[in-house]
């Protein structure tokens, strides 16, 4: 019984020997033979690949990014800005920067501006202590409005918050018939909008005739009579189907043509907005002889 | 009871939480020390700072802020709760051009306390 439980046991390790060798055997030939056969199934080439892509890409995304850096602002975002920078800079004069009392005036432009059917817009209103500007608004794009108003315009007219509205109104107007941008836009400047200056020579010189272009609206010349003339043929348009509220445009104009008849602080008025009296005649006469105007 | 206790401890903490995180919209803003423009400047921030809102204590205009050591008031109109794209972010080498002065970027804060602003809403 031994013996034969020996000869069993000798048997059954040779037999396992022998399998190990053949499966040896095996594995040499998928290494050796069947190597690049084993990796394509393994897609290892394709991960590779992916992953080489994605390196590219990031180092593309990355370069973009930092080329980004550089871009000009497009043209709604550079007004807002240059808006801000230009009654920075004349501080000075515009005298924005006085304690004044809240007259609780932005809640009633906004009421009056939506009664009018301007709606999803955001109204800032900045109120300058000194005669030289009477009243304008900024060049904005977008949803953005920002009016000037002069106090002491406001105070030796004693204006009523209407006739605030009304003149911002009218200022609005001359945004939306694109009057305003007539005297600010510059060939240079509409290249620039949401370009890219990147390696590229790049100084900001290209504002002076910008600033000027604001000086000489806002602070000295103003507008010509053409466009005048234009922008109260659009009121005329949106005021007719309120007669009251034309009523008080036609009041407030008669107002200030007698301020600057009468007043030689305000005798510019005229340079800037020619004029009021036209205006009325323009309003009443003609408005009434012939309906289309 | 312990367990009962941590439990009301961290639900009432969590649900009544009054402080919540903001950010600045305008180019630059200030932080004043009372709910008035004319107040004591406490800071001057830039578009994009995160500032801790203290819902509690508001009125219908300001809200109370902390951000660093410096506590004030700041114009609700100028605070947005969700992160937004900044003029100075997005167009950095453009603005950098400029080399405002601290005077000037102190006087750009100002100008927006000055504006008063309004949204004409659709409702």
């Amino acid at each position: 019984m031994k013996y034969l439980l020996t000869i069993l046991f000798f048997l059954s390790f040779s037999s396992t020997s022998i399998s190990n060798e053949k499966s040896r055997g095996k594995i040499e030939k998928l290494r050796f033979d069947n190597l690049e056969k084993a990796i394509k199934d393994d897609k290892l080439k394709k991960i590779i690949k992916n992953e080489r892509k994605k390196i590219k890409l990031s180092y593309k995304t990355k370069k973009k990014n930092f080329k980004n850096l550089y871009n000009f602002p497009t043209e709604g975002e550079f007004w807002n800005f240059f808006s801000d920078y230009w009654l920075i800079k004349n501080e000075p004069i515009l005298k924005w920067n006085y304690q004044r009392t809240d007259y609780k005036l932005i809640d009633f432009v906004k009421k009056f501006f939506k009664d009018q059917g301007v709606l999803d817009k955001s109204i800032s209103v900045l109120l300058l202590n000194t005669p030289v500007m009477f009243y304008g608004i900024m060049p904005t794009k977008n949803n953005k409005l920002i009016f000037l108003l002069s106090n002491p315009f406001i105070k030796i007219l004693d204006l009523s918050k209407e006739e605030i509205s009304l003149l911002f109104f009218q200022e609005y107007i001359r945004n939306k018939e694109g009057i305003l941008f007539k005297y600010l836009k510059s060939d240079l400047l509409a290249n620039k909008f949401s370009s890219n200056f990147y390696k590229k020579n790049f100084s900001i010189s290209f504002i002076e005739p910008v600033q000027k272009a604001f000086n000489d609206l806002y602070l000295y010349k103003g507008f010509n009579f053409q466009d005048q003339y234009n922008l109260t043929k659009a009121l005329n348009i949106h005021l007719q189907s309120n007669l009251k509220l034309w009523g008080t445009y036609i009041n407030l104009l008669k107002k200030i043509d007698s301020l600057t008849k009468s007043n030689s602080l305000y005798k510019d008025y005229i340079k800037k907005f020619p004029s009021p009296e036209l205006q009325i005649n323009w309003l009443t006469d003609k408005f009434k002889k012939n309906s289309n105007f | 009871m312990s367990i009962i206790l941590t439990f009301l401890y961290f639900f009432n903490s969590s649900g009544s939480s009054s402080f919540k995180i903001g950010y600045l919209t305008p180019i630059f803003s200030n932080i004043h020390k009372n709910m008035f423009v004319d107040s004591k400047i406490v800071s001057t921030l830039s578009c994009g700072h995160p500032v801790r809102v203290n819902l509690k204590q508001r009125n219908a205009n300001w809200y109370k802020v902390k951000t660093g050591p410096y506590i004030g008031y700041i114009k609700k109109i100028d605070i947005k709760f969700k992160k937004i794209k900044c003029f100075q972010d997005k167009y950095p080498k453009f603005f950098n051009k400029f080399n405002f002065s601290v005077d000037e970027l102190y006087l750009w804060g100002k100008l927006n306390d000055r504006f008063s602003k309004g949204y004409v809403r659709f409702r």
